[in-house]
């Protein structure tokens, strides 16, 4: 897998299979775009940290009974003014979602290894909304204030 | 009895025991710990559990990236030894203040 995100570009549609290769080649590209559009750090940081949590929930929940060839997500990646845009969407068959509860995310971050992801998506997103279609799957869409 | 070894391969977790103390130094500049990487990780901390240390030191200076994965392996382990995090760049404290993390470390 290959990414180039054009600088001159602001808009980008990518889909990634359960490869954890391919998660890293988009994260290096991301940071790579925002670099060149002078993006502080931190906020490189935030956005691919909130762009890689969300992939994992997407390949660790929404797809646990899925084969592993129809594990597919969706992103979708906006750059505005002061803040960028992200979807990601999954179309697995787990309604994961029905369990996210902020204070349970919260009493897990310290009791257990895992639960961590979409608490960070929470604090460090701007917003962060989550969506569900019977015929177009889920999708979290966050927006991260550069 | 003095004990002391020391681990360097290249792009690898590298590591340093001595006495009860473990140190563990990342791969390189701009090194990232994440699901791909995690059980390499997870591998040379338990080393040092193994071991019977009592602190680990971690020299975090090169770290540029931690996902989940990372920071779940960090917790597990701060409850086996003492955990001492050194050169936590401002990104990584803010993670781990989100996550509810930080009470867990000692940040130098």
């Amino acid at each position: 897998m290959s990414i180039k995100l054009d600088k001159e570009n602001h808009h980008f549609n990518i889909s990634i299979a359960k490869n954890l290769n391919d998660i890293r080649i988009l994260r290096s590209a991301m940071g790579a775009w925002l670099e060149d559009l002078k993006i502080d750090e931190f906020k490189i940081m935030s956005v691919n940290l909130c762009l890689t949590e969300a992939i994992y929930n997407a390949m660790l929940h929404a797809y646990k009974e899925t084969k592993e060839k129809d594990k597919v997500v969706d992103i979708k990646i906006k750059k505005e003014k002061n803040f960028i845009e992200i979807i990601v969407q999954d179309y697995g068959k787990i309604e994961w979602f029905k369990n996210y509860k902020l204070s349970q995310l919260k009493e897990d971050a310290i009791t257990q290894d895992h639960g961590k992801g979409l608490l960070i998506v929470n604090g460090l997103a701007s917003t962060m909304e989550i969506k569900n279609d019977k015929n177009k799957g889920t999708w979290i869409h966050m927006r991260i204030n550069l | 009895m003095k004990q002391k070894k020391d681990n360097k391969e290249k792009g690898a977790f590298s590591w340093k025991i001595k006495k009860k103390e473990f140190y563990v130094d990342l791969p390189h500049e701009k090194s990232s710990i994440d699901i791909k990487n995690v059980s390499e990780f997870a591998d040379i901390m338990k080393k040092g559990i193994s071991k019977g240390v009592e602190t680990i030191h971690i020299d975090l200076s090169n770290l540029v990236f931690i996902d989940t994965s990372g920071l779940g392996k960090l917790l597990s382990f701060s409850k086996m030894a003492r955990i001492i995090l050194y050169n936590v760049s401002e990104e990584i404290k803010k993670v781990l203040e989100i996550t509810h993390l930080l009470p867990f470390f000692n940040i130098k």
